[in-house]
């Protein structure tokens, strides 16, 4: 009896070994809880705009996409010590972060916009955040915005861990606004117009990529041609138009503001 | 790693938090369970059923889901029903649900004390012509002090680490100041300073319950 215990234990741990191995997979890290770009859809399945280009640059690089969920708050850490290969997770390009990873070409036009109850027309700058109670996405770069306008205008900033629970807390009526990527205020007003409106023109312009660790420049060169590629064959610009309503790939301004 | 007088700062503001929220749902939730503790013993039937279902729940659901239904679901549902929303800021929110937790546990914690107590006390004070109520306050729960303290000090460290979960509301207490300068910079050392003062914390917390506990076991 014992031996046959054994056997199985071996047998076992033998077993766990060689799926270990066979895992070529590129480990692409995400926060799914950020419609429009990676979310879970109510049929429980990983859906979104980064979701689709990963599975787009794969077959185009020929290699096999595995998603890690992530929550945001460590996803640079779990980077930066390889506990995946890269991050496609609307990251925005900043000048700080450029300093501790590595960027690809960036993929999409972006910045950082106000987004207010319809018929309240009264925010449309920083300055106009006064009193207010203002959602953030925590450690986010609108979360680092809204640092930087707290050093001039006085508001109440609410940080929330996830996407999902600081747009929830709008529509409860707990915040006045909400600052965060252009991506995810277009989504927002289209699944609820009725609940969301976007108010201001971009805030900042941080253009999106894909964050590899340092040093790691030969991936960023291998996704650099595969985005190249889906860009000059309409794949991105049909991904662009499924989860965005219109093409925010092309002609992307990198200036970073 | 240099820890410069900001990050110090956030740190003793966290902590300050923390400890506020504590004490408030400790307090305010020891009378709430003492009452319901009363209910749950009580002979008239529908006040025992009403307690038991709030235990029930209370006890029955994670405290993070009952700080996000009194922030978020709260609103929506009263504004979907009576049009209008009852909204309570982060703070209160997080009291609320604090409180009403603790004060399921702490029922059960007084009623197991309360039971606890020879039933010969009862009778001794009803032969002295005492009420209900003058049994209750001068004879049987000064009695339960000693019984009740031990899982009493557990709830209380307990509760200090799960205020914590508040953090999920955007309220800005010790874990988040650690999750806010451990994400900033991307060192870990942050997250063992937060380890380090909750242990400080429930270390006082521990060392005060325990003299407590000398002191009312000095009939024995």
């Amino acid at each position: 009896m014992k031996k046959i215990l054994v056997v199985v234990i071996v047998l076992v741990m033998a077993l766990s070994f060689v799926a270990c191995g066979k895992s070529g997979a590129l480990k692409v890290a995400i926060d799914d809880t950020y419609p429009p770009m990676e979310y879970v859809n109510e049929d429980g399945e990983l859906v979104g705009f980064d979701i689709d280009m990963a599975k787009a640059l794969g077959k185009e690089m020929g290699v096999e996409i595995e998603f890690v969920s992530t929550g945001w708050d460590g996803i640079f850490a779990g980077l930066s010590v390889d506990q995946y290969d890269c991050i496609i997770s609307s990251v925005s390009m900043t000048t700080d972060r450029l300093a501790t990873m590595e960027f690809t070409t960036p993929y999409l036009a972006n910045g950082q916009v106000i987004m207010v109850v319809p018929g309240d027309a009264s925010i449309a700058t920083m300055a106009d955040l006064a009193g207010k109670n203002v959602g953030v996405q925590f450690q986010t770069t609108a979360d680092a915005a809204a640092d930087k306008a707290l050093e001039e205008v006085s508001f109440e900033k609410i940080a929330f861990d996830d996407m999902t629970t600081c747009l929830t807390a709008m529509k409860a009526g707990q915040l006045d606004c909400i600052v965060a990527d252009m991506a995810v205020a277009i989504d927002a007003v289209s699944n609820d117009p009725d609940k969301f409106v976007v108010s201001s023109v971009a805030l900042t312009n941080e253009p999106i990529a894909i964050a590899v660790n340092k040093g790691n420049t030969k991936l960023v060169e291998d996704f650099n041609k595969a985005l190249a590629a889906l860009l000059a064959n309409g794949t991105l610009t049909e991904i662009s138009v499924k989860h965005l309503g219109a093409d925010y790939v092309s002609n992307i301004d990198t200036e970073l503001r | 790693m240099n820890i410069n007088f900001n990050q110090v700062l956030l740190f003793a503001k966290g902590a300050l938090t923390t400890i506020e929220l504590t004490l408030i749902s400790m307090i305010i939730g020891t009378f709430l369970g003492l009452i319901i503790a009363l209910g749950r013993i009580s002979k008239r039937k529908i006040i025992d059923k009403v307690t038991w279902v709030y235990v029930w729940i209370f006890r029955g659901t994670p405290l993070l889901l009952q700080i996000m239904i009194v922030y978020l679901a709260i609103p929506l549902l009263t504004k979907e029903i009576f049009g209008s929303a009852i909204i309570m800021s982060r703070f209160t929110s997080a009291c609320i649900a604090l409180v009403l937790n603790t004060a399921a546990y702490l029922a059960e914690i007084f009623r197991a004390g309360i039971l606890s107590i020879d039933k010969g006390q009862f009778e001794a004070s009803k032969a002295l012509g005492m009420t209900s109520r003058q049994t209750m306050i001068h004879v049987i729960i000064p009695q339960t002090y000693r019984r009740v303290l031990p899982p009493y000090a557990n709830e209380f460290i307990m509760i200090l680490k799960d205020t914590s979960l508040v953090s999920s509301i955007g309220l800005a207490e010790l874990y988040r100041a650690s999750e806010k300068l451990s994400s900033s910079t991307g060192k870990w050392e942050y997250l063992f300073i937060a380890a380090g003062i909750y242990l400080l914390l429930t270390s006082v917390a521990t060392r005060i319950f325990s003299k407590l506990e000398k002191r009312y076991s000095v009939y024995i």
